[in-house]
């Protein structure tokens, strides 16, 4: 009855940003991000690429509630780098490494596609 | 040798054919029986609709359907496994009784038994081929079976061979006795079972040079890989059936016991330590075997019932005895159950007899129960025979309930009489009595058994759920709700009834129709002996709870029935039966109002008090009356006083004072006592002044209040409510002085002496009187003013005279004439406790009067003081101007020594009796067994006991003597040191007493000392005491705290509405809420009327459901535990520990244990992780963190179950506290502190292993922080080294998958945690044990460095674990031997051995 509508979770209403950075006030650099409309699809990749970066000290991230569609992304870096740059960094490199992914997958089906043709030509 | 195998191999084939043959024949006689049945039953039920299956040949369907029983049609028990069946009661094992009727077919194998051949197993042994062919040859089973049964079969022979070699390789094979053996043959025996058996049978008779001989002819024959397979298979066969075997043993010895019934408790309860429940059980279960005399004595346990369960049946006891009766028919004595079923048999006369039997059971358990003390003398464990009694096994509700529809009267006396002792009828009756002589409102409190909820993760875990009746309200009259569920009302049972009897016998009672009958009985006009029970059991089944008094309400004709008891008995003497019909009045009227206009509607109310109407009672004329009726006759005007007082309250008919004043003149004045001495009646006499007194309290409780009303003028009236008026209330008030100025009283100041009768007949009764004379007065002076401490310039423009007079009565005659009353009392009290003298009711008594004492004093002064100013000089005559400078001084200062003495015994008492209120808790409930009030079988009566009628009265009496003396807060610097003052740390630990004490019926109580303790001075002081105490945990360089007054006076408000709601709030039903949405409009007009209604029951009852008192001992971690308040929270926390380590006096807290504050600490950081944000509450924090690591660092055997002590599903709490480090903590040291407690060694193991995974899992090893900061200090985490199996490899797991390589880097406790519990367990364990786990560790983490070479410093450092590098000998030979345990754990193999000799060649370097 009361459910959000469906689209709630994939439509950014207006207004509001994508992602966005708040500083925290206590921690030299260290930060939440609120990314909007994503879940623990989005979540938990992004905290194991932070996770691999050896200038973050701390990365997890969280679903506020079930049916707030957001997540909150803590990020905690040494001096040598920053949370912004973090996430940039982790972002960007998951961007590669899914590029990377998809290249190889493509290539790959390409080939059987390729040796299936062959083979299709060589029975007839 | 040809021959020997030859006879061998034939021996080892022999038995398979006669097996076979002799199955198929009997399968053939099955057959043929039961065709023969088919055809002798006309119509076979179970045949009918069966479905005949193609392709399965009808000799196989007949032997399965001669094996299994058909389906029985079955009954379900109406509530099936609810929760309110859960619980402490015990409950018996599952009847076995039931289980084999069902297994029994009712086929019936007797009939089938002519047809079966006999077992021909023991021939067996003899077989040899000859006699197989002879066996062919001679019955005509066809031969193509017995082939294929061999072609098939033929697998298995090998596996036969080879057991045969395997068994008696084995020293240790549990040989099966013959026993088991029997037991065995019950079961359906399996074709490999069969072989099985004839194997070992065979083995059995073999001599051991047959079976080397037979092995070694194997073992030539045979592939050494298969044999040692074989081997294998045959070891774990043997001990799987071992296992299976202790299993069933197991079973076996369960069912004897019947510890089973603990299961269901370890679900719903997890804190119950499983011993304690299993112990319990135990001893209930082995009240079965008690055999009682007829007068109730135990005559000795019988423990050969059991085994010859068949005779002594309980079912054929009543034969027993039909073929007894002309002998002693009590010699051999009888158990309960055989009791009861003796209550069926058909003679009306051992009726009767097992009625007085369960009678006298019933009572001598009840008296028994009464001593406080373990097992009576004999060891008799009388407890638990009312617990078995009352539980669900015996069923003795329905069978009481069965033998009140007797036709012989004897069997209904007898019956009444079980049931008036069934349901504690006198116990209960004695404990309200005296609560109700206290004038402090005990109302009445429901006596139906109660259960706690369990505790819900949301709140912490924490005890102290809400209560609930052990069985719903809506159970106690099914036809209550009849036209909601018409379509299942031929679905209600007897069974419900058995089962709502279980859980709560009164309840019980009245579904299976108790009232009714009672109402018949009542109206044939039967033997007064009876009426009297009946009446009495109605008294009872009206205390149990509001329900059961609507039920009563409900029942036709019943009302009217004991309003004829009452005119009946006008004409004739007073009788006991007419005090009882009062008291029920008495107690249905106290639960509604309606109910008391009813019975003034009908005339009822009248014809009860009709003594009070007689005009012509002189006090001479009462003097005369006969002893035994002199008696009758006072608790009978007590009673009907009692009776008026409930109208009072409800402010009803407060006008009939004017009508009964005659009477009530007589004894309110002060009597000519040696004319009462001589006529004995001075007990009598003082008892009614005494409740004559507390009537007028209640009434000067309806006065309006003086001053208001001069104020507002005649408008402010409230014309509706009928009140007291002051022109009726000076004269009583100048009564009342005349008893204070007495000069002579004999008995009093009473003195206490080691006779019992003494005490209670001589000084008691006075001391009552005293005591209702103050609340009285008490009560009219609260009337003069509102008391307001705030507004101090409330000033009273006159006093009514007589108040300094008041004043003055009590300085120079009370407590003048009476020197040292006080001390007096407080003597008596140090008496009754030293040397245990039955004497709580004096006791009760004086601790009353004191506190009427206490509270009038303070009045008096309160009041003189505003009124000073307005009038300097009391109209007073001259020669009490000592009298005058004393009351200017103030009483309280006059008399504070002696207060004072009084004040600091009795915070000494509380200190010992919260403990006492506390374990009334029994397994989530208030007792052990599902009766009425005293009847829920605590030891020594439990809440329903004298001594916790006392507790709650010290609790108020503290109060008010705090009151009197408030904690005095030292105007403090923060910068000074001092010493906290020790009377102040016991006041607030006394404070912290009462907390514990409070019952349900003292809310206002609780509210009160919530408020003394949480006001802001006592914080201020606790931060004081705080700062003083700092310095001592951590480094004294630490700031101090400083809040400002604002601060504290937020602090203050925000906890005690915090506590209130927390454990103040009642429960809302649910119920009420739901119905107002779905019905329409119509009911709602109905509904208000009942929330209207129960809160008019608040009033003048109480009810253990829908509340929360007493509070669990760790009530203080609340605000800790899911709630906004825990920043404050903290600061309290802190400041009780600080308590708890200045005070030296035992003080509350110390019963909480470090599991339950370390798991509000967690508690706290889960639910927000703010309070770390804040620089205030971290700091706090991190001081208790600190204070804990320093308790945790002194606990040295106990270990820390969380999941034993908080909660069965401690794992969900603590996923929930990782999940939060892990999203949201940002690595915080404290965080990671508290979270990494739970690897401390003490941590119990399920637990611990669970925190690991859970911290591998979300990526958060690396977060903790290093081991020499964790909480209770680096050698709790090491020692002793780590040896389960599954922690250890949860360990490796973590550092294979790369979990500690960052670990490692940031010198993570879990990195030093992990590496060095594997080294000691890889390197420093035994050799033998648990080697395969040790090579599967080494090798998975040589391959893992093989894989990554980052890891070589992670590995290095786990060879170096623990060593000195500064004895470099030692050093370098340890690591070598290292390094040669490393090697023999690759196995041989030569990748891994060369992982291994890098490893070496780099730490070389």
């Amino acid at each position: 009855m009361n459910a959000p509508d469906r689209y709630e979770r994939f439509v950014v209403p207006d207004g509001t940003k994508k992602v966005s950075y708040e500083r925290d006030t206590k921690i030299v650099n260290a930060g939440s991000f609120t990314v909007e409309r994503e879940d623990h699809t989005i979540g938990n990749i992004l905290r194991m690429q932070l996770h691999r970066d050896p200038n973050v000290l701390f990365a997890g991230y969280k679903l506020p509630h079930p049916l707030q569609y957001k997540i909150l992304v803590r990020v905690h870096t040494n001096s040598h780098s920053s949370p912004p740059q973090a996430y940039k960094q982790a972002i960007d490199d998951l961007d590669k490494e899914l590029e990377y992914l998809k290249e190889a997958f493509e290539v790959m089906s390409f080939f059987t596609l390729f040796v299936r043709f062959d083979s299709y030509l060589t029975m007839t | 040798m040809e021959a020997k195998k030859a006879a061998a191999r034939k021996s080892r084939l022999g038995p398979r054919p006669s097996a076979s043959a002799s199955a198929s024949s009997s399968a053939a006689a099955k057959v043929f029986s039961l065709k023969q049945k088919i055809e002798g039953l006309p119509s076979a039920p179970q045949l009918v609709g069966r479905i005949v299956e193609k392709g399965f040949s009808p000799d196989s369907d007949s032997s399965s359907l001669a094996r299994s029983s058909l389906p029985q049609p079955t009954v379900l028990p109406f509530p099936v496994a609810r929760h309110r069946s859960h619980g402490p009661h015990w409950s018996p094992t599952i009847p076995d009784q039931d289980s084999f009727e069902e297994d029994m077919d009712e086929t019936g194998y007797e009939s089938v038994a002519t047809f079966a051949n006999p077992i021909e197993r023991k021939e067996k042994k003899e077989l040899n081929f000859s006699q197989w062919r002879d066996l062919i040859a001679n019955n005509d089973p066809n031969p193509p079976k017995i082939k294929r049964t061999v072609v098939k079969s033929s697998p298995k022979t090998t596996e036969r061979e080879i057991e045969e070699i395997n068994v008696p390789l084995i020293k240790d094979v549990p040989m099966r006795d013959a026993q088991e053996e029997t037991s065995q043959n019950l079961r359906p025996v399996s074709l490999r079972e069969e072989i099985d058996s004839e194997n070992t049978a065979r083995l059995n008779q073999m001599s051991a040079e047959e079976i080397a001989e037979a092995q070694k002819e194997i073992m030539e024959k045979m592939n050494p890989a298969l044999l040692d397979m074989l081997k294998r298979r045959g070891k774990n066969k043997l001990e799987n059936r071992s296992d299976s075997e202790r299993e069933r043993n197991r079973e076996v010895k369960q069912k004897d016991v019947g510890a089973t019934a603990g299961d269901w408790l370890k679900q719903s309860h997890g804190r119950v330590g499983d011993d304690s429940w299993k112990n319990w059980s135990n001893r209930v279960e082995r009240v079965r075997l008690y055999r009682f005399k007829l007068n109730g004595d135990v005559l000795g346990i019988d423990p050969s019932l059991q085994q010859k369960d068949g005779q002594y049946n309980p079912d054929s006891v009543a034969e027993r005895d039909f073929l007894r009766t002309e002998g002693d028919p009590a010699a051999i004595g009888y158990t309960i159950n055989e009791a009861v079923s003796l209550t069926r048999s058909v003679i009306p006369g051992q009726r009767a007899l097992a009625l007085q039997l369960l009678t006298s059971i019933l009572n001598s358990s009840l008296h028994d129960l009464q001593q406080e003390g373990n097992i009576s003398e004999k060891g008799v464990d009388w407890q638990a025979v009312w617990a078995f009694a009352l539980g669900p096994e015996p069923q003795l509700a329905l069978s009481l309930r069965m033998a009140l529809d007797d036709n012989h009267e004897s069997v209904v006396l007898a019956c009444a009489r079980a049931i008036q002792s069934v349901l504690a009828c006198d116990m209960n009756e004695n404990y309200f009595d005296i609560s109700e002589k206290l004038p402090i409102h005990e109302r009445h409190i429901c006596t139906a058994p109660v259960f706690r909820t369990r505790p819900d993760l949301n709140q912490g875990f924490l005890r102290g759920g809400f209560w609930k009746y052990n069985t719903k309200p809506s159970n106690l009259l099914p036809d209550f709700h009849e036209s909601e569920n018409e379509g299942e009302d031929g679905n209600i049972t007897i069974r419900d009834d058995i089962v709502v009897a279980e859980q709560d016998i009164a309840a019980g009672f009245i579904r299976m129709g108790i009232l009714p009958r009672i109402c018949y009985l009542l109206e044939m006009e039967p033997h007064p002996n009876l009426e009297e029970m009946l009446i009495s059991i109605l008294v009872a089944l009206a205390r149990h709870s509001p329900q059961s008094s609507d039920a009563i309400l409900r029942c036709p004709r019943l009302i009217q029935a004991v309003g004829k008891v009452l005119m009946n008995q006008q004409m004739a003497e007073i009788s006991s039966l007419q005090i009882k019909a009062v008291t029920f009045l008495k107690i249905l009227s106290k639960y509604d109002k309606r109910t008391c206009f009813e019975l003034i509607n009908q005339g009822i109310f009248q014809l009860a008090l009709w003594n009070w109407f007689k005009s012509g009672f002189t006090l001479d004329n009462w003097i005369t009356i006969k002893r035994e009726n002199l008696k009758l006759s006072s608790s009978m005007l007590v009673e009907q006083l009692r009776f008026w007082r409930v109208y009072i309250n409800h402010g009803l008919c407060i006008s009939h004072f004017v009508d009964f004043f005659p009477v009530l003149c007589l004894f309110l004045t002060p009597p000519i006592f040696e004319k009462l001495v001589d006529e004995n009646a001075l007990e009598d006499f003082a008892s009614v002044t005494a409740e004559a007194y507390l009537v007028l309290y209640d009434l000067s409780l309806t006065l309006p209040i003086l001053h208001s009303s001069v104020d507002t003028g005649t408008g402010g009236e409230n014309v509706e409510k009928d009140t007291w008026k002051w022109s009726h209330a000076i004269p009583m008030v100048d009564l009342a002085l005349k008893w204070l100025e007495l000069k002579s009283v004999p008995y009093f100041p009473p003195v206490i002496s080691h006779d019992e009768d003494v005490n209670t007949a001589r000084g008691c009764p006075l001391i009552w009187v005293f005591s209702s004379v103050l609340h009285m007065l008490n009560g009219v002076l609260q009337k003069i003013a509102p008391v307001d401490r705030t507004d101090k310039s409330n000033e009273l423009q006159w006093l009514p005279d007589f108040v300094p007079r008041l004043g003055l009565a009590l300085t120079n005659d009370f407590l003048e004439q009476n020197r040292s009353l006080l001390k007096k009392f407080s003597d008596m009290r140090k008496i009754h406790t030293e040397r245990n003298i039955k004497s709580e009711d004096a006791i009760l008594a004086s601790m009353s009067c004191i506190q009427g004492l206490v509270q009038v004093a303070n009045f008096v002064d309160s009041l003189i003081q505003r009124a000073k100013n307005a009038c300097p000089e009391p109209q007073l005559t001259a020669d009490s101007m000592t009298g005058g400078e004393i009351l200017a001084a103030g009483i309280v200062n006059w008399a504070h020594h002696d207060l004072s003495e009084m004040f600091s015994m009795i915070t000494a008492d509380i200190s010992s009796k919260w403990l006492a209120a506390q374990c009334m808790e029994v397994f989530g409930r208030v007792g052990p067994a599902p009766g009425i009030g005293f009847g829920w079988g605590s030891k020594g009566g439990g809440f329903w006991s004298l001594k916790s009628v006392l507790s709650r009265l010290d609790s108020r009496l503290v109060l008010d003597f705090i009151e009197i003396f408030p904690v005095l807060i030292p105007s403090i610097d923060v910068g000074i040191k001092i010493a906290p003052d020790a009377r102040n740390l016991r006041t607030i630990n006394s404070l912290l007493g009462v907390c514990l004490m409070v019952g349900p019926g003292d809310r206002t109580v609780l509210e009160k000392a919530i408020h003394m303790l949480f006001q802001a001075p006592v914080l201020k002081y606790l931060v004081f005491c705080i700062n003083y105490y700092i310095p001592n945990v951590v480094s004294p360089t630490t700031a101090k705290f400083n809040f400002s007054e604002d601060e504290f006076s937020l602090f203050s408000e925000a906890l005690i509405s915090h506590f209130k709601s927390r454990w103040l709030d009642k429960k809302k039903l649910k119920k009420e809420v739901k119905q107002q949405h779905e019905n329409s409009l119509e009911t709602i007009h109905e509904e208000v009327e009942l929330m209207e209604k129960s809160e008019r029951d608040n009033f003048m009852v109480i009810e253990w459901a829908h509340q929360r008192l007493p509070m669990p001992l760790h009530w203080f971690l609340s605000p800790l535990c899911g709630s906004r308040d825990m920043k404050i929270g903290l600061v309290l926390l802190l400041g009780l520990e600080t308590l708890l380590h200045i005070s030296e006096s035992p003080s509350p807290l110390s019963g909480v244990a470090l599991v339950w504050k370390l798991h509000s600490l967690s508690m706290c950081l889960s639910s927000d992780i703010d309070v770390l944000g804040e620089e205030k509450s971290r700091a706090v924090f991190e001081i208790i963190q600190e204070k804990y690591s320093q308790d945790l660092r002194k606990l040295q055997s106990q270990s820390l179950d969380f999941q034993k002590q908080i909660h069965e599903n401690y794992s969900t709490f603590l996923e929930h506290c990782i999940e939060q480090f892990a999203a949201v903590s940002y690595g915080d040291v404290l965080y990671g502190r508290q979270v990494a407690i739970y690897l401390h060694r003490m941590v119990e193991t399920g637990v611990r292993l669970n925190a690991w995974n859970l911290l591998t899992s979300a990526c958060v090893l690396e977060l903790l922080p290093p081991l020499e900061s964790c909480v209770g200090g680096a050698h709790g985490y090491l020692e002793p080294a780590e040896d389960n199996d599954g922690i250890l490899e949860a360990y490796a797991k973590s550092w294979i998958s790369g979990g500690l390589d960052r670990a490692a880097n940031r010198k993570s406790m879990a990195f030093t945690l992990a590496v060095h519990h594997l080294s000691s367990f890889l390197f420093n364990s035994g050799i033998d044990e648990k080697k395969v786990l040790r090579n599967k560790l080494m090798k998975s983490l040589l391959r893992y460095y093989s894989q990554k070479r980052q890891s070589e410093g992670m590995l290095k450092s786990l060879m170096e674990n623990e060593l000195d590098v500064s004895q470099e000998k030692l050093h370098r030979e340890e690591i070598s031997r290292r390094f040669e345990v490393m090697k023999t754990c690759c196995e041989g193999n030569s990748s891994l051995l060369m992982e291994v000799e890098k490893l070496r060649e780099s730490t070389n370097r």
